[in-house]
């Protein structure tokens, strides 16, 4: 696909080198020349130095028959109004980062009136993947589908859980759970009976969050929902994790240094205890009660604090810590020193805009809502809502033949989450959600051989 | 420094001059003369090659900046020391030092002979002689990159790209960079192809005219026949020739707008304007100029065209001999050697668009002298020249100047008169070809001693890359830095087995 990024900061850098690597066109817009440089020595893209919001430059950059553009400068209403005119232009679809919380509640009008295709909110984004995490602390990472009543969570096989050294088909799974693949040594399996867990192993379950939770409890975590937490540093995340925490019935907790912004903070924030200090003091941490917190997340903007102070906490007790980490060479180092969970708003907008990305170019009939690569892009979760021509309606799956490395991993029909056995039959308008292994999906009956 | 991805680079380029060869082999094969001069170093090719691609797997395939100055300059020395010996077997030559000026005369698209008479070579050796033209016009790395899959470079592959292609800033048509690879290919093997055909059509003979196209889109300038163009004598020939050249002197960029309708962006194209308006008022001057010498004003007009092609161009044919026209003509040739083509094109010279940025800070400058507080940046097509750009093109033009003064004072050691020394450094580090005098388009290089033809071959590749990569290469920080890089791997070895013992 042609695709147009207008402004190359960190996000938008960040994307040009994951969608070029993806094959794509990619064409970056940007004001400063410097920039631009360093964007065309160290990417297969093409550079254009110019105002996003000049026609000129926009028609220069291929606008007229691009299929994607992205608008990734500082500033969220020059966004719109280049996705506006790149609309305008021809480009088929347009993102627009925007980022300021004033206008959260304006998004979906915006959408409409502006015919934005999608609004891309990094931190939003960020925050919401860390609350779906408090929900079920014990995962790794926790994906949302069907509507947020399907969870997809990974999770990294430990020591002394029931799970490990017997064979999938000996081991008694709570309702709405369903095993779908596990990654070992980087390479990744759909499960089937005769799979044994190892220690170490990254499995991939799907399933309701009360089933989720039951499962953890049943291997023997005491899984439940976080009740306190700790945010350090108050950023635009920090507000907007705080407010769903809240929403979750969590105790917030926040520390920041800077008093005139816990002003702010505490004005925007009702009901989160707002610290006026370092984070990074012992001291202090402790005094407010670290070692009895659920988890600790530390979004200020210093990668090296948040990772030291995430490690502390560790140390100290908390069962699990979230730094946010920006720069990738420190990702891997972070999993080395025992954080599983890491946050980076950069790359949680990256994968978002991939997921779009690799939807469009997929999707040909509307069935598909929904598609996300797993495990570094070694598994997929699509979703669909099934077609009422489909062939794959009205028969038990049992009489099914489905393609290989290929899994049925829930069926929502009307309000029920069913995990499908053998015997289940499949009707026009459920939405199911398919675990696979590097298999292409158009069209919803492509499952099928 | 990632030797491994170098010499692995170095092996695919080797493998590719390989394949070229197989052209004249079966020519030769076809024509009956000697094969073996091909097929041995083919062997050669194949032999180190192979070996390499297989076996040296680099550890890791990013190439940065200096990676890709250096292998640019390495994979050009190599690819001539390996093209100089089908030359060297083929007895023809004096020695080896003969053939490799020789072939890098062909490679950099220079086309100054050694040769007295080139008519009594195998015609297989002739064809390689043009073939070379053909691969060093648009560049080996091109087809290099062109061919390569892409997972065998890195992204940063522009860094390659960069220190081979002419002109300040190396431009992609296509965000990606073999996709651009690919089409560069294309429109110059589709323009060779068309230009062999009009030849054909105009009864030049198909041998001849493959070989004279490849010289023409190559700007290289070698011709099978003693007389170059002039053998032949026809007008329709010489304007086949002429228009030819002087498209391939322009940007390739051009010809890529044109295929996908995008006309206004060729008007607005500064270089190009610039290019085609220096062409024709130089056409017009020498025409009044050696209108006396002909019988008729068309005449004078086909040969000035003709020579104003050829020489701004840089590919040297010769459709008369233009030692013989009035000194005017003679010193205005001379400048539009140091011009030269377009950037992105095939030609040599300091190119169009550096000169369009030369002339525009220097009037910027001298603007200044009456306003001093006068903010006016160089804009070119409307868009602003950043300042470090100016400085580099400024840098490159002295540096230039410099290689070119060391050059004169090295020749001038042979005893030569100036003209002849001078114009032998400007048809060589300008990749023209022949220059006035003792080299004139009738003369030769070969009286010259072996020093002064190593300092010329140095002065081709120096022109051919635009000085960087053979300066990065030959440069006392460089030789340092293998030092170091060296001595600091045996270093780290070293503790490696104590710590293992």
């Amino acid at each position: 696909m042609d695709i147009l990024i207008v402004g190359s900061g960190k996000t938008g850098f960040a994307l040009a080198k994951e969608l070029s690597k993806q094959n794509h066109n990619i064409c970056v817009v940007d004001l400063r020349q410097d920039v631009l440089e360093s964007s065309s020595n160290m990417l297969d893209v093409n550079c254009i130095n110019g105002s996003g919001i000049n026609m000129g430059t926009l028609k220069e950059a291929g606008a007229q028959t691009a299929d994607l553009i992205i608008a990734t400068t500082g500033n969220d209403e020059l966004n719109v109004i280049i996705c506006v005119i790149a609309k305008g232009l021809g480009t088929s679809n347009s993102v627009a980062r925007i980022r300021n919380p004033e206008y959260l509640d304006e998004v979906e009008l915006f959408k409409k009136a502006l015919v934005l295709d999608r609004v891309l909110n990094p931190e939003l984004e960020a925050a919401s993947e860390i609350s779906r995490l408090l929900s079920l602390p014990v995962a790794n990472k926790v994906d949302a589908f069907a509507n947020e009543r399907v969870e997809i969570v990974e999770y990294t096989v430990e020591k002394g859980d029931l799970l490990v050294g017997r064979p999938l088909s000996k081991l008694s799974f709570p309702a709405n759970v369903l095993l779908c693949g596990a990654e070992r040594k980087g390479e990744l399996i759909i499960t089937k009976g005769d799979y044994i867990c190892e220690v170490g192993d990254n499995i991939y379950l799907a399933g309701t969050l009360v089933g989720l939770n039951n499962f953890f409890k049943i291997i023997g975590h005491t899984s439940h929902k976080a009740k306190n937490i700790m945010i350090i540093g108050g950023s635009r995340m920090a507000v907007y994790l705080a407010r769903m925490a809240r929403r979750m019935g969590i105790n917030v907790r926040m520390i920041e240094r800077n008093p005139i912004r816990c002003e702010a903070l505490a004005k925007s924030l009702d009901d989160c205890l707002i610290i006026c200090g370092d984070g990074t003091e012992e001291e202090m941490l402790l005094s407010e009660d670290l070692e009895k917190m659920d988890a600790f997340i530390a979004l200020t903007d210093s990668d090296e604090e948040n990772l030291l102070s995430s490690l502390y906490a560790k140390k100290r007790g908390v069962p699990k810590a979230i730094p946010k980490i920006n720069r990738q060479n420190y990702l891997e180092l972070a999993a080395e020193l025992g954080i599983e969970s890491i946050i980076s708003p950069r790359y949680v907008a990256c994968d978002h805009i991939l997921r779009y990305v690799q939807a469009l170019r997929n999707t040909t009939s509307s069935a598909m809502q929904k598609l996300y690569s797993l495990a570094n892009g070694k598994a997929e979760a699509v979703e669909f809502t099934v077609p009422g021509n489909s062939k794959a309606t009205g028969k038990p799956l049992e009489h099914l033949k489905f393609k290989p490395d290929l899994l049925i991993a829930t069926l929502v029909h009307g309000k029920d989450v069913i995990i499908p056995t053998g015997k289940q039959v499949m009707r026009p308008g459920d939405q199911v959600l398919i675990f696979s292994k590097k298999v292409v999906l158009h069209e919803f009956d492509d499952i099928l051989l | 420094m990632n030797y491994r991805m170098i010499a692995r680079l170095c092996a695919f380029c080797l493998l590719i001059e390989a394949a070229f060869m197989l052209i004249p082999t079966a020519y030769a094969v076809y024509a009956g003369e000697n094969v073996q001069s091909f097929l041995i170093p083919i062997a050669i090719a194949i032999a180190i090659g192979l070996p390499i691609i297989l076996f040296l797997k680099p550890r890791s395939k990013s190439l940065y900046a200096r990676e890709g100055w250096f292998s640019a300059g390495i994979i050009w020395i190599v690819i001539s020391l390996l093209g100089a010996l089908p030359f060297s077997f083929s007895g023809m030559f004096k020695s080896y030092i003969d053939c490799f000026v020789e072939i890098v005369s062909g490679f950099t698209t220079t086309g100054s002979s050694i040769l007295k008479t080139v008519e009594q070579l195998p015609r297989s050796i002739l064809m390689w002689r043009s073939l070379t033209n053909w691969i060093g016009g648009i560049g080996v790395l091109v087809f290099l990159l062109a061919l390569m899959p892409v997972s065998e470079v890195d992204m940063r592959s522009l860094h390659l790209l960069r220190a081979e292609s002419p002109g300040p800033t190396a431009s992609k048509f296509v965000p990606k960079m073999a996709q651009t690879a690919k089409l560069m290919c294309i429109i110059y093997f589709v323009m060779t192809a068309l230009t062999a055909i009009a030849l054909v059509i105009a009864k030049m003979p198909f041998y001849d005219s493959i070989l004279h196209a490849w010289s023409a889109a190559g700007t290289g300038g070698f011709s099978c026949k003693n007389l170059s163009i002039a053998y032949y004598n026809s007008t329709a020939i010489n304007y086949i020739l002429g228009v030819s050249m002087l498209l391939f002197s322009v940007n390739f960029i051009v010809f890529f707008n044109l295929i996908i309708r995008q006309f206004k962006s060729i008007l607005k194209n500064t270089e190009f304007l610039f290019h085609i308006a220096v062409v024709v008022v130089s056409i017009v001057l020498i025409t009044i100029n050696i209108n006396r010498l002909f019988p008729s004003v068309g005449q004078s007009v086909e040969h000035a065209f003709f020579q104003v092609t050829t020489i701004i161009s840089t590919t040297g044919f010769a459709s008369t001999d233009f030692n013989l026209w009035p000194t005017f003509s003679k010193s205005l040739l001379l400048l539009l050697m140091l011009m030269g083509g377009c950037a992105g094109s095939t030609a040599g010279g300091i190119k169009a668009i550096r000169s369009v940025i030369l002339l525009k800070t220097a009037r910027r400058e001298i603007g200044r002298l009456t306003h001093p507080r006068m903010v006016n940046p160089v804009k070119i097509g409307g868009k602003i020249v950043e300042d470090a750009q100016v400085r580099s093109v400024m840098v490159f033009f002295i540096i230039y100047v410099f290689v070119i003064i060391a050059s004169v004072l090295l020749l001038s050691l042979d005893n030569f008169d100036f003209l002849t020394t001078f114009s032998a450094t400007m048809a060589t580090v300008n990749n023209i070809g022949p220059g006035f005098g003792m080299v004139g388009a009738t003369g030769n290089f070969s009286e010259f001693s072996a020093l002064s033809k190593l300092v010329m071959s140095f002065g081709m590749l120096l022109g051919r890359l635009e000085l960087y990569p053979i300066i990065f290469i030959f440069a006392p920080g460089t030789f340092k830095m293998h030092f170091h890089e060296m001595t600091g791997d045996r270093g780290k070895r070293r503790i490696g087995k104590r710590q293992e013992g």
